[in-house]
């Protein structure tokens, strides 16, 4: 017969001898420990930097989503990769005057001087480039989105940042970028920025985002990886302003005297060489 | 001192060709594409999007399937759009119609009842229609854009002096996909004859081939085109 007292004595040997186990390998034990904590902790430390990285990004967006008027300067960088594979880096600035549901004008300079307009008043489309004293006009097609989206893909017309502007800014950031994640609290011109570096499928994107509550872009970097080259384009943005003073000529369609009319080139119909050669015989008849 | 007839000949010559030079470098200046000393402003970054085709800077070589069939893509998803909306005003018209008659004939009491049946059918195909336009043309609230790479520089580029081996929709048809094989735009007039005003646009009849002025993400481009009307 078994005394009660057998089993605190069994668990005490186990004890002890485990104990002594522990003592003759220490080195094993504290060094499976080390490695699995600071692995944890690195873990916990990375997916916190997303999700802070995420939530200062989707802040940012639906602020400007949300803006119903907005003026902004852009003081844009970016790289323009020629045959040869040289890097050449050429400068615009750039002022962006938003407002919602339809308007839109943007007023630019290059790097060489040459100034262009573009308006959207809530009816045509029209772009004016006084360098080459040219103007052409489309019919708007719907919203601001819409009409960015119809500008850019359908008339084939640059508007770096374009999907910045979009009142479907949170869904696009949502829908395109893969990662995001915390870089630092850095200062963009004396102010403290939040730096995220978020990824995309084929474009990587740097932003530095104002903090406290007006969450607004102060920089951004992008990097078209699978570009040749991996050009970058580089905006600083600079004089904020969520209440301008709007007026209804600011968005009248240009009246530009002296220029000359032009289609946008992906409006017009085009034929093949045979074809044009062709019909031109024809015409000539 | 007096020139021989054929050294006159040829100081004509190379007049003419340092003149047409002189022309083409003060195009290729004036030009949106071409940076200073002949550099390309153009490329995947100068378009500032959050997507990119990846290519080199103006000049290149765009193969089949590239943006102009995705051109071709957009076209024929407006066809269908407008294919789908005259098909569903069709519907509705017509169940107005069947409604409209069905009311006529029947007794002054039940009129009332048919005129409530006929405004609850205008709004179901109101609706139908509206359903039928917001599935054609939007996207998660965006103007045709379900693809995410939209604002890509080869999205809807359209690149001055580019070799297009590529097939196009032209921006004039209207239904049906018919395919041609575009002629490659140009940055300057291809020869000095003076412009004719079509509707306001500047159009060159040069050789057998018209150009119709246009405007293109690289700048001022000169288009090869159909002949215009009367001529």
């Amino acid at each position: 017969m078994r005394r009660p007292i057998e089993a605190p004595r069994l668990a005490v040997s186990v004890i002890c001898s485990s104990l002594i186990a522990l003592a003759a390998a220490p080195g094993a034990c504290l060094a499976a420990g080390q490695a699995q904590l600071p692995a944890a902790n690195a873990a916990r430390l990375a997916l916190d930097r997303q999700v802070q990285g995420r939530a200062i990004m989707m802040k940012m967006a639906q602020l400007l989503a949300g803006a119903p008027h907005f003026r902004v300067n852009l003081h844009m960088a970016y790289d323009a990769v020629q045959q040869s594979g040289q890097k050449v880096e050429f400068h615009e600035s750039r002022t962006v005057l938003v407002s919602r549901p339809d308007r839109l004008r943007i007023d630019g300079t290059r790097s060489d001087g040459e100034q262009a307009l573009t308006v959207f008043t809530g009816k045509d489309v029209v772009l004016v480039d006084h360098a080459s004293m040219v103007y052409a006009t489309a019919p708007q097609p719907g919203t601001l989105d819409d009409t960015i989206v119809y500008f850019v893909r359908d008339l084939g017309m640059r508007l770096p940042l374009a999907f910045m502007l979009l009142g479907r800014l949170p869904a696009e950031l949502q829908e395109r970028v893969r990662s995001v994640e915390y870089v630092e609290l850095s200062s963009i011109d004396g102010a403290a920025s939040h730096h995220i570096a978020a990824r995309g499928d084929t474009v990587d994107m740097q932003l530095w985002v104002a903090d406290g509550a007006q969450a607004l872009p102060q920089r951004v970097v992008l990097t078209y990886k699978t570009a040749p080259g991996q050009p970058q384009f580089r905006s600083e943005f600079s004089a904020w302003d969520l209440a301008p003073e709007i007026s209804a000529a600011m968005f009248e369609k240009p009246t530009p005297d002296g220029l000359q009319k032009v289609a946008f080139a992906a409006q017009l119909p085009r034929v093949a060489p045979a074809a044009a050669a062709s019909a031109a015989k024809q015409g000539a008849r | 001192m007096r020139l021989a007839p054929w050294s006159l000949r040829m100081t004509l010559v190379a007049g003419v060709c340092l003149a047409g030079l002189a022309h083409e470098a003060s195009a290729q200046l004036r030009g949106g594409g071409g940076g200073g000393a002949g550099f390309s402003r153009i490329g995947a970054a100068s378009a500032g999007g959050f997507s990119s085709g990846g290519t080199f800077a103006q000049g290149r070589q765009r193969g089949a399937g590239g943006a102009q069939a995705s051109q071709g893509q957009r076209q024929a998803s407006v066809n269908q759009s407008a294919r789908q909306t005259a098909i569903s005003a069709n519907q509705a018209r017509r169940q107005q119609s069947v409604n409209q008659n069905q009311s006529s004939r029947q007794s002054a009491a039940l009129q009332a009842q048919d005129r409530r049946a006929t405004t609850a059918t205008n709004i179901h195909n109101n609706r139908a229609d509206a359903l039928s336009d917001a599935r054609d043309n939007y996207h998660g609230g965006c103007y045709n854009c379900g693809r995410s790479n939209w604002d890509s520089d080869a999205a809807g580029a359209f690149v001055a002096g580019a070799v297009v081996g590529s097939a196009v929709v032209t921006a004039a048809t209207p239904s049906t996909s018919t395919v041609v094989v575009a002629a490659p735009a140009v940055s300057a007039p291809p020869c000095n004859v003076a412009s004719i005003a079509v509707n306001g646009v500047a159009h060159y009849y040069c050789g057998a081939t018209w150009y119709a002025t246009a405007y293109a993400n690289s700048g001022v481009v000169y288009v090869p085109t159909a002949p215009p009307p009367g001529y």
